[in-house]
């Protein structure tokens, strides 16, 4: 280590103030500190602080992702070879899955890099996690270029234009699976996409809503059975099929207090309070539409619910950002999904829109939540 | 009252000072520092050579030209230092014994409750002893032509290391606190309230009388006067004021009228992990932190803090102990560059994140360092800030605010009832590595000036 650290010190000087290579000095500094803390120290008091920072929150996130991750892989794998052993499966998953991942992590990093460069900051550690996030919400059949594309699009217009990590409106992740959804919407939806050998093979949410007057469950039949969807053995997006592999990282994350658990639990509340709801006016008012009657159950392990709600809803920086607001937040996302998959009949995963929705609307939550916390300050001091 | 706390931490630093008590006499130089005043315009009564007594006026406020700062220890005036525009930093003054001293009028306990409040203010400001008076909002100095709701005397801060109040009580006595207490209470129509640790039963404590006793428990910031302030006499606004002053700093008011003296010595006590004698000293006003440290062994390089290791300041051996310090608190300053900290297992981190494996180790004291241990980022609200903050502020919500000038949003999301010592742990466990405190304390700057 003791070698890292004289190297880098004796190549420091080509990246600071006059050196060759000044203008790059971001990149020096990223390879610094991600080798080794920074050296800043405090200026003021606190004259101490906590051992935690971003980088360790954001690959913790990371970490946090890689069950639903291997799974994924070796989801993709079954559909290529259906027999062999569990490592062989997995190995026939990695040359579909890794491209996607470098994709992503090599064209978001590149733009990262540029703007780094050109703003003069140090390199945010946001996009480790944004990075991750694109390839497992994408159908293992899409094609690099749209990935390339769509991280583009994700970190560029999602997330650089308002300033960066920190300051961006939607989840960026989010931002790049909407522009593929509206963009080249056959490469993202349909039945022909979620697998890789070929054959068409509709996800169960397009099966459970596949005609009308007849019921979820009765479309779902014998097709997908519920364990074989918590297990995640379906047809998907990479990274969304296994609710367990989701659930071990939201275990994690609750664990190390890096997923706010108000959103997780205002998210899950939200759906099971209006899966209640459209059951029971399914049934009063006798609709023929098959996805008033999803079960709650039904509707947490298909689809990106489960992904959305553990990795996506928690973005700290697209949601609310006071303890009421996140309630809201997350109460808000559960409600949009179960709507949008049951009301809206071209489109049955909800889970992506609600939570650009929801994050549209997170500062005008955090803004009521103010508001009414400025109340109760005054009638403190009425009294 | 009890004021309980739920939220907030007490920090487990190697570096405890020991209960021992040692004295140290002025040496041969004190000095003054009125840069260290927020706000204060400096008016220098004194030049250079000048023969000053203990007690003489050194220079005062052009704002409130009734208070003065007096010298802690009579001698000659040495030298004074200008900084930028001639602002005035440093004042030193050689020390001579036989220099002589500065009397006041003095008074039996039963005549202290029949003085004017005029009359009190006067001693006050001409003795030096006014600027240990703070009010509250903007934590200035108290203005002597105006009168606060109430005024709180905390008596034990409950930051990482600060003087124990059973040795402050130890060498004073109760007559003295009750003569302060007096005096303070013909300064204001409201309380004056002391808030002192809830396993606290001094009798030197209880036995007060013409006060409102509270107590406090639960981890700091439980101890901050910002917290009492809240729970007994809330800031509603920019007008409203209250004062608040150290246990301390009552005894020497005290002193001062009981003998016409006033009585320049207070309890300090040495604290860290980068310095070898950790215990309690008596010392003068003034008195220079080389002298206190003269026979400590200090890492290299380590950094002198003078106050507490959370709202203290940098300072260094040259510099006499600030006026309002009661702790100097040294620290390692080496570079503790972690190969791949982000992702070490982390048995030895300090932190109140879940992200360490020494959340599960048994809690001991630990080294900590002047490392930012990360790099500064955009706020990244993981809702860590919110847990260590007690009071009934949003604390995100306030800091965007103030970053965004919004002088409306600041006011009504409490401004006026911060300080930016109670924002210390925020900034601490902040893994955005903000300047939470800076930020509140540019807030109140601006809010002063705008609101």
């Amino acid at each position: 280590m003791k070698f890292l650290r004289n190297l880098l010190d004796k190549v420091e000087p080509n990246f600071t103030g006059n050196g060759k290579y000044s203008k790059f000095y971001p990149l020096y500094e990223m390879a610094d500190t991600f080798l080794f803390t920074p050296a800043d120290k405090t200026r003021n008091g606190p004259h101490i602080r906590d051992a935690i920072d971003l980088k360790r929150v954001m690959s913790f996130v990371v970490i946090a992702m890689l069950p639903a991750l291997l799974f994924g892989i070796f989801n993709v794998g079954r559909q290529v070879s259906e027999s062999g052993t569990i490592i062989d499966i997995f190995l026939s998953g990695l040359p579909i899955v890794v491209p996607i991942i470098l994709t992503s992590y090599i064209v978001g990093g590149f733009w990262e890099m540029i703007f780094a460069v050109l703003r003069k900051h140090e390199i945010n550690e946001g996009f480790l996690v944004t990075g991750m996030l694109i390839p497992l919400v994408m159908p293992p059949t899409i094609p690099l270029w749209m990935v390339a594309l769509a991280t583009t699009f994700g970190v560029v217009i999602g997330k650089e234009i308002f300033g960066g990590t920190g300051y961006n409106i939607f989840n960026p992740a989010l931002v790049a699976r909407a522009f593929i959804f509206f963009a080249y919407p056959g490469a993202i939806s349909g039945d022909r996409v979620w697998t890789v050998d070929g054959l068409s093979q509709a996800t169960p949410l397009l099966q459970a809503s596949s005609e009308q007057g007849s019921k979820a469950l009765e479309l779902l039949g014998s097709q997908f059975n519920w364990w074989d969807m918590f297990y995640g053995f379906i047809p998907g997006s990479i990274g969304e099929t296994s609710t367990l592999a989701i659930l071990i990282g939201a275990v994690f994350l609750l664990i190390t207090r890096i997923g706010n658990w108000r959103i997780m639990a205002g998210t899950l509340l939200g759906m099971l309070l209006t899966a209640k709801l459209t059951n029971v006016f399914g049934e009063t008012v006798g609709s023929s539409n098959p996805m008033l009657f999803l079960p709650a159950e039904y509707h947490l392990v298909m689809g990106g619910f489960a992904f959305g709600l553990v990795f996506m809803a928690t973005d700290p920086v697209s949601a609310a950002q006071t303890d009421r607001g996140r309630w809201m937040y997350g109460l808000l996302i559960g409600f949009m999904c179960v709507i949008i998959r049951a009301i809206n009949p071209a489109y049955p995963e909800g889970m992506m829109l609600a939570i650009l929705f929801a994050n549209a609307f997170s500062p005008l939550i955090d803004y009521f939540v103010m508001k009414s916390h400025i109340k109760q300050r005054l009638k403190r001091f009425a009294a | 009252m009890n004021i309980h706390l739920k939220k907030g931490h007490d920090l487990k630093l190697a570096g405890k000072p020991t209960k021992q008590l040692n004295n140290i006499q002025p040496d041969t130089v004190v000095k003054l520092h009125p840069v260290e005043f927020p706000g204060l315009k400096p008016k220098l009564l004194v030049k250079e050579g000048d023969a000053v007594k203990k007690g003489s006026p050194i220079f005062f406020d052009k704002n409130h030209p009734k208070i003065m700062f007096t010298s802690p220890a009579g001698g000659r005036v040495e030298n004074i230092v200008f900084g930028e525009r001639r602002r005035i930093e440093i004042v030193e003054i050689a020390v001579d014994d036989n220099a002589g001293e500065m009397t006041f009028d003095s008074f039996t306990p039963d005549e202290l409750s029949g003085l004017t409040g005029e009359k009190i203010i006067s001693i006050l400001c001409t003795s030096g002893l006014w600027p240990t008076i703070r009010r509250r909002p903007f934590s200035k100095i108290a203005e002597p032509d105006k009168s606060p709701k109430s005024i709180f005397i905390s008596t034990m801060s409950t930051a990482p290391f600060a003087a124990d109040v059973e040795i402050i009580l130890e060498n004073t006595t109760e007559e003295k606190i009750q003569a302060g207490i007096d005096v303070l209470q013909s300064l204001t129509n409201g309380a004056v309230n002391l808030v002192s640790p809830k396993n606290d039963s001094n009798s030197k404590l209880t036995d007060l009388f013409n006060v409102q006793h509270h107590t406090y428990s639960g981890p700091h910031p439980s101890g901050n006067v910002g917290v009492h302030v809240s729970h007994i006499d809330p800031i509603k606004n920019k007008d409203d004021s209250i004062w608040y002053i150290s246990l301390q700093d009552v005894i020497s008011i005290g002193t001062l009228f009981l003998t016409g003296k006033v009585d320049y010595r207070k309890i300090i006590m040495v604290a860290g992990s980068a310095v070898s004698e950790k215990q309690h000293y008596s010392i003068n006003r003034g008195t220079l932190i080389s002298q206190i440290l003269n026979n400590n062994n200090l890492d290299t390089g380590a950094r002198i803090i003078s106050g507490d290791v959370l709202t203290g300041s940098i300072s260094n051996m040259d510099n006499a102990i600030g006026f309002y310090h009661e702790a100097i608190t040294v620290i390692p300053n080496v570079p503790d560059r972690v190969f791949m900290g982000w992702i070490s297992p982390g048995f030895s981190k300090y932190s109140l994140s879940n992200t360490f494996l020494s959340k599960i180790l048994p809690k001991r004291e630990q080294v900590l360092t002047s490392s930012m241990n990360g790099s500064k980022r955009a706020i990244l609200p993981i809702g860590a800030i919110e847990k260590v903050m007690p009071l009934n502020i949003l604390p995100t919500m306030l800091v965007k605010s103030i970053i965004a000038n919004d002088i409306e949003n600041m006011e009504q999301l409490g401004i006026y009832e911060c300080d930016a010592e109670d924002f210390a742990l925020c900034s601490f466990s902040d893994a955005s590595k903000m300047d939470i405190t800076g930020i509140i304390q540019n807030g109140l700057d601006f809010a002063e000036a705008e609101g």
